[in-house]
């Protein structure tokens, strides 16, 4: 599998002698962290058996929550129960918190592990051990997510016959890409904060507040429309820019609403007055490619220069 | 000319005071105060010096893991800040912190080291079976003692079969016998490797080093020693320092054992071994004026402070063009970035 993507991915470099060997190394830094990620996580898996709980945990606390809602009240409010509404935003964050956490704090693991100095003297960058935890820890969160989420949103047409899921295979596949740049973005976030913790070490809270403020702003809590309700009509408008939320957005309308099912390709944000505002998918996914592209981009960046500047302050390794 | 496998030119290395960056120059605290040496190729370093000298400091800004804020250094002939790629293919870095995941079997740790670092699985395999700790191949880590962690440490660092390997403490935790076993191997294998090692073992910077560089509290350096030398002039075991009733003359403590040094009111003699230093006990005894003796053991600090003492002013002289190659370097880096702001104004 390792010698496959590499083999792809080289024959772009070939004959770049300089890029094809400064990538051959990145990726085995990477596949080699994957794979001692993969095995030492296997070794733990009291904490596979947490994560499950947590995640069940969550499932039924917002489950609760929205059945003692009830149904939402106001213009934006939803036509299924509110209950559904938190039930989707905490199995499509199932796919997303873990791997963040784990990935933001790696650097601070390693660092405190005594490996760090090792690894960057042997030009294993800081950047390659933080893409291998989170590649790693999506695959725990993916099984978490398929254990958890899938069975209870089959509980879904249990509780309401007639609903059937997913809706359309065609939207089955509309919705991967979405996720995927969710993914790479998140990606970038957890690169952005964990490489903060090469800085500063106290940085618990740090990675919790981003966590919660991209959740707020994604529609975690509440439908992404109501924020037109503040008088700005493209404040959901510009939040759908962030492959993330689009992706919740997408997922949800994939998963729930079942009478709307013709609305999902254009991807439209329906203010008061039904009047549209948004983007079309394919607008959305060239919207996102760019953003993810940027993120890529500054992420990286960033991690480099962060790695600097903890060399310079001398914190990139304490004992 | 000799070929340099190591050239420091006043080498400085500062940290932030604090956990903040402060932007004022009083919130830096130097470590490194402007290190020069040269370390010819095919020989092997100790650095000395007491607690908080700045030695580890060293250690890690001249295998790049800390960038330096002063002055220059060259690793193979590689800078270590403008061709930093190339120094680390050549180097490998061995600290006593270093930890591994503990779930992990020596085999899977040395097989993630080997592929990140793109070593050689049989170098290890050599190291683990000299070191018959091939037994414990298929063991996770968290059973390991301190001695076999120390160990695993080494061989992940000499896996990559660096021309320079920076240790900290190398042998610390590992008990007698396999110490002898890896001094044995890594001597072995100094004729090909530089080691540049941080350790207060005499045994270790014995057996190991060809040379040592005393570094002196607030990170200078007091002078470099080759070990040869040290032990033909000062082949020292023991001190027996001798408190006496009232002043103690240079005649009479010549008497008791020529090799001595006076310090304030007391009286500090060296023996090469334990019979020396026994016969240097039973004449103090007999000369009788003491109210207290101490033998004990001498570490190699000491000996090459004494021999410090003695060609202090050859190396007074070394030190002084050290300080005024540090002033000149400073003072061409104030006129550089007060040009620079005189261009932007």
């Amino acid at each position: 599998m390792n010698s496959y993507v590499k083999w792809v991915i080289m024959s772009v470099f070939k004959g770049d002698t300089k890029h094809e060997q400064s990538l051959s190394s990145t990726f085995d830094v990477t596949f080699a962290t994957v794979k001692r990620n993969l095995i030492t996580d296997w070794q733990y898996k009291s904490d596979f058996v947490i994560q499950f709980v947590w995640t069940v945990i969550n499932l039924v606390a917002y489950g609760f929550l929205g059945l003692s809602v009830g149904t939402a009240q106001g213009a934006f409010a939803p036509d299924y129960p509110f209950s559904w509404f938190l039930l989707a935003s905490s199995a499509y964050w199932t796919l997303f918190t873990g791997n963040y956490e784990e990935t933001a704090f790696c650097l601070r693991e390693e660092s405190a592990r005594g490996t760090m100095g090792y690894l960057i003297t042997n030009n294993v960058d800081t950047l390659g051990i933080m893409v291998g935890r989170y590649i790693s820890s999506s695959l725990k969160f993916f099984v978490i997510f398929l254990v958890t989420a899938i069975p209870t949103f089959a509980l879904i047409p249990l509780s309401s016959p007639g609903t059937i899921l997913p809706h359309t295979a065609r939207e089955f596949f509309m919705l991967i890409p979405l996720i995927l740049y969710s993914y790479i973005f998140m990606m970038c976030v957890s690169l952005f904060m964990g490489s903060i913790t090469l800085l500063v070490k106290q940085t618990t809270t740090i990675v919790r507040i981003m966590l919660y403020i991209i959740r707020i702003i994604g529609g975690y809590f509440f439908m992404i429309e109501s924020l037109s309700g503040f008088g700005a009509w493209w404040l959901p408008v510009l939040a759908v820019c962030l492959p993330i939320v689009s992706g919740q957005f997408a997922f949800r309308k994939y998963l729930l609403e079942h009478n709307s099912s013709a609305r999902f390709p254009d991807m439209s944000i329906i203010t008061t007055d039904a009047e549209f505002q948004g983007f079309t998918y394919g607008q959305m996914n060239l919207i996102n490619i760019a953003v993810c592209g940027v993120s890529i981009v500054g992420s990286f960046y960033f991690v480099h220069w962060m790695t600097n500047v903890a060399r310079k302050r001398g914190t990139i390794e304490f004992y | 000319m000799v070929e340099e496998i190591i050239h420091s030119e006043a080498l400085v290395k500062e940290f932030p005071v604090g956990n903040l960056p402060r932007r004022n120059e009083g919130a830096k605290k130097r470590i490194l105060d402007g290190i020069s040496f040269e370390l010819p190729k095919g020989l092997s370093l100790a650095l000395l010096g007491p607690n908080g000298s700045g030695k580890t400091t060293l250690l890690k800004t001249l295998s790049t893991i800390y960038s330096p804020d002063g002055g220059n250094a060259q690793i193979c002939g590689y800078d270590i800040v403008k061709e930093i790629k190339d120094v680390r293919k050549r180097i490998s870095f061995v600290s006593p912190a270093m930890d591994f995941q503990k779930k992990l079997t020596l085999k899977q740790t040395l097989d993630f080291f080997v592929k990140v670092t793109n070593g050689d699985m049989a170098l290890a395999k050599d190291f683990i079976e000299e070191l018959q700790l091939d037994h414990l191949w298929n063991t996770k880590l968290e059973t390991f003692s301190e001695g076999q962690k120390a160990i695993t440490r080494l061989c992940v660092g000499l896996q990559k079969n660096p021309e320079i390997l920076f240790a900290d403490e190398p042998t610390n935790g590992i008990d007698f016998r396999r110490k002898q076993v890896v001094l044995e191997f890594l001597e072995k294998q100094g004729r090909d490797r530089t080691l540049v090692v941080v350790d207060h073992d005499p045994e270790v910077v014995d057996v190991l080093c060809d040379k040592i560089l005393l570094i002196a509290l607030g990170g200078t350096v007091r002078g470099m020693v080759d070990v040869a030398n040290l032990h033909k002039e000062f082949n020292y075991m023991f001190d027996i320092m001798v408190i006496p009733k009232g002043p103690i003359t240079k005649k009479e403590a010549n008497d008791i054992w020529p090799r001595y040094e006076m310090i304030g009111g007391m009286c500090r003699f060296f023996a090469s071994d334990r019979k020396e230093a026994g016969e240097v006990h039973d004449r103090i005894i007999k000369w009788g004026r003491f109210i207290d003796i101490k033998t004990s053991g001498i570490s190699i600090e000491d000996i090459t402070l004494l021999w410090l003492k003695k060609h202090e002013d050859e190396l007074e002289e070394k030190l002084a063009e050290d300080r005024r190659l540090v002033a000149e370097q400073q003072e061409t880096q104030k006129r550089t970035s007060r040009k620079k702001r005189n261009q932007i104004d």
